[in-house]
């Protein structure tokens, strides 16, 4: 039989079907089904209706969810611009460190001490390229941690011979050494030794400056490479790569 | 000696966090098969069980102790349930689970690879079944049936009179019941080998089981 008997209430029917009822609603219920074939019909089916829902199972998904932290704390994935909108404090420092060292490497200083004249050029650098090589990118499918974070290092060390050689180059061609013996061949002339005295300061007072943007270069480009070691690769990729594209186009110049 | 939920709940509110976890551990399974059944889709359904931990997790000091933190979780699972279904604006759809899907075992028993054919055909069908129901009486069928619990526990957490829940019970059964047998199912005994006695018998067993 399909359709609704009334003979019990649907209420008392329920009761009965799922055991929440007491002793003598049950014994009313049992008593009506043996004489009542069409309720106990229903009763019946119904109970093989509940009997079939058994064999309907969720899948046996993996589930693992677990409370590591303060859930506040978690924000929802940032863009590569959003991140730009609002920049963390690392990559601020990066960049006002990128700025620096690119205003070193652009204004880098030359100095010439000839014939009793003293040049000093600030401007951008004409000798830059002969000692910048720039290699390719390391391969981004490179999986090891260690390899990729030591992989802006490995990037970064040209730069850090650039200053090296900047540095040699300047000890080779700054008249320091050199000009001494200028000056000390010079000794000799009365008339000249007041001019050479004033010159004398003149190249030592450049001089010290000229070490000291050399040495604040140093000190930035080192901040630099330390900046770019502290990426995290999975969320700073993008950026990363683009700092150094940056780096790159202004070492090269 | 295993720690009562209460006792779990007092200690991540003081900022025990592997107790919460033990708390997850234990009612994972039972929110993310109730979430499946409710809205039929497995991902979805994983989205809602554990949304409804974070939910529990953010709340937890403001859980008194005045329901028991099962009931209060299902309520919460429901709330989102019932979030989901009204944002996609979609009846309940169950995807069958396809061949290479096992469903989760019953519990307490051994089946054979045959048997475990059967029930997998058959959960297709009653997928179809339950498709045909209201959201109402699908969840109230869902949680008498699958979860054990008592008709004034979900009236409390249906937030209707418990005549109401009855009516949505027998009701829906008896929808399932002409489904089923448009479907050619005619009863459990020659599927599951489960007397009818026996069946009421497990449905006030899961009652016990429930109420640790």
């Amino acid at each position: 039989m399909t359709e609704t008997n009334s003979c019990v209430e649907k209420d008392a029917l329920i009761d009965y079907l799922y055991g929440e009822v007491d002793a003598d609603a049950r014994t009313r219920v049992e008593a009506h089904l043996r004489s009542c074939e069409p309720c106990a019909d229903e009763v019946r089916e119904l109970t093989d209706v509940r009997g079939t829902l058994e064999a309907w199972a969720p899948p046996a998904a993996g589930l693992g969810f677990r409370v590591v932290s303060d859930a506040h704390s978690e924000s929802a994935p940032v863009s590569f611009w959003g991140r730009l909108r609002h920049p963390p404090a690392w990559g601020l420092a990066a960049a006002a460190v990128l700025v620096l060292a690119a205003g070193a490497a652009i204004t880098r200083p030359e100095l010439e001490i000839g014939r009793g004249e003293m040049v000093l050029r600030l401007g951008w650098s004409d000798t830059a390229s002969d000692v910048v090589t720039q290699p390719e990118a390391e391969p981004a499918s490179r999986s090891d941690q260690a390899t990729l974070a030591a992989e802006p290092r490995q990037q970064l060390q040209p730069l850090r011979g650039t200053a090296v050689a900047v540095g040699q180059r300047s000890g080779a061609s700054v008249p320091v050494q050199r000009g001494a013996d200028v000056f000390g061949g010079q000794t000799a002339a009365a008339a000249a030794a007041a001019n050479d005295e004033r010159l004398l300061r003149s190249t030592r007072q450049l001089l010290f400056e000229k070490q000291r943007i050399a040495d604040q270069r140093q000190a930035d480009l080192s901040e630099l490479q330390r900046a770019f070691g502290e990426f995290d690769r999975t969320r700073a990729e993008p950026a990363r790569q683009q700092l150094l594209e940056v780096l790159r186009r202004v070492s090269a110049r | 000696m295993q720690r009562t939920d209460e006792e779990l709940v007092v200690l991540s509110t003081a900022g025990d966090t592997d107790s919460f976890n033990q708390l997850v551990v234990r009612w994972e399974r039972p929110i993310f098969a109730l979430a499946y059944r409710v809205i039929g889709r497995e991902e979805d359904a994983k989205d809602v069980c554990q949304e409804t931990f974070l939910r529990a997790f953010r709340a937890l000091k403001g859980f008194r102790g005045q329901a028991k933190f099962s009931s209060w979780l299902y309520r919460i699972a429901l709330n989102l349930c019932r979030d989901w279904v009204r944002r996609e604006r979609r009846t309940p759809m169950v995807t069958p689970l396809d061949a290479d899907t096992e469903p989760a075992p019953l519990n307490g028993s051994l089946e054979t690879a045959e048997e475990l054919v059967v029930r997998r055909d058959l959960g297709r069908v009653i997928t179809r079944a339950m498709t045909a129901l209201s959201e109402e009486q699908r969840t109230t069928i869902v949680l008498k049936e699958y979860h054990g619990l008592t008709f004034q526990e979900i009236a409390d957490l249906q937030g209707c009179p418990l005549s109401t829940v009855k009516t949505r019970l027998y009701q829906g059964l008896s929808v399932l019941r002409r489904q089923l047998q448009r479907s050619g199912v005619q009863g459990p005994a020659s599927i599951v080998g489960l007397p009818p006695t026996a069946l009421m018998a497990r449905s006030r067993r899961k009652v016990v089981n429930l109420d640790r």
